[in-house]
């Protein structure tokens, strides 16, 4: 095929964006998030601007602007982060290692997966809200810092 | 010697006794339940060895040396690890993210908890991967290299 390009954009540099529909999709932990639906593109620089990753059914599909993709290829694209709504369902535990119950609500800032707080449930106690700040990591559960006052917050609300 | 002059004598602040810790959970450095404590292992001189995990019906049960502890809490015992043994079953993928296999088990240095390498399975086939190959760990394990390039190698 005949070229027209400059040096980066040779054709050979490219791939086609349709090849990626159906790609998997991945967590920077490994979790498959989903299929790749769409690739969207921004209309001034023609660069990909993110992707729709569908996420099966009585799942909504969701967006991830290229800011969150590390690694993108036909093979399988992965991302920076842990997208925020993987944290529903694991346990949230104080740094003593007291299980206070599972996160039950995740909310972040705007549209960036920076967290805000999370709201924690359990059996026989109020929903608790969490702020990001107390957090000290997140793994396979949510471990709270060691001066987050369980005992005190907890039981707010 | 009575009991009164022991206690005395001892300092108890900041210790814990066996009652307070058998049955407690135990989580490992990434956050993860692994078990509750079954048991302490003591030497002759009555200094703490490692403890024994249950790990539910159907598991076997888990010595962790004390080398691997961190701390001991009133709810919970904390490890400095991710004991090895659970990567068994996380998916692998090559660096772009395309899927390799499943590890089907894990190859330890002794009896420590230092990986020498997984054995990945995909349909029929199986492979054994170093664990120099190993880029990050997480909810699946990611490789440095591209699937053709081990393939290759």
């Amino acid at each position: 095929m005949e070229q027209w390009s400059k040096e980066k954009n040779l054709l050979d540099n490219t791939i086609n964006l349709r090849e990626v529909i159906g790609v998997e999709v991945l967590s920077k932990r490994g979790i498959s998030i989903g299929k790749v639906e769409q690739v969207r593109t921004n209309p001034d620089s023609l660069n990909a601007a993110g992707i729709i990753v569908r996420r099966g059914f009585f799942k909504k599909a969701v967006y991830f602007s290229v800011d969150y993709v590390d690694k993108f290829s036909l093979q399988g694209i992965i991302l920076t982060i842990e997208p925020a709504f993987l944290l529903k369902g694991k346990k949230v535990v104080s740094a003593d290692g007291k299980v206070l119950g599972k996160a039950a609500q995740v909310t972040r800032e705007n549209n960036t997966n920076d967290l805000k707080t999370i709201i924690i449930k359990s059996l026989f106690r109020k929903p608790a809200e969490i702020p990001a700040e107390d957090i000290d990591h997140i793994g396979a559960s949510i471990v709270l810092k060691e001066d987050y006052v369980a005992t005190e917050k907890y039981t707010k609300k | 010697m009575p009991l009164k002059n022991i206690l005395k004598n001892e300092a108890l602040n900041g210790t814990v006794t066996s009652d307070d810790i058998l049955g407690k959970d135990v989580i490992d450095i990434d956050g993860g339940f692994i078990g509750v404590i079954e048991k302490i292992h003591l030497t002759s001189q009555v200094e703490v060895t490692g403890i024994t995990i249950d790990r539910g019906f159907f598991k076997k049960g888990l010595y962790i040396g004390q080398g691997y502890i961190k701390r001991v809490t009133p709810y919970a015992l904390f490890l400095n690890i991710k004991p090895s043994f659970l990567l068994k079953g996380l998916p692998v993928f090559d660096v772009q993210g395309s899927r390799i296999g499943i590890v089907s088990s894990v190859v330890l240095s002794e009896e420590t908890n230092k990986l020498q390498s997984i054995i990945v399975r995909s349909q029929a086939k199986s492979a054994t991967i170093k664990a120099d190959l190993i880029e990050s760990i997480g909810d699946g394990i990611f490789l440095n290299k591209k699937k053709q390039d081990l393939e290759a190698g």
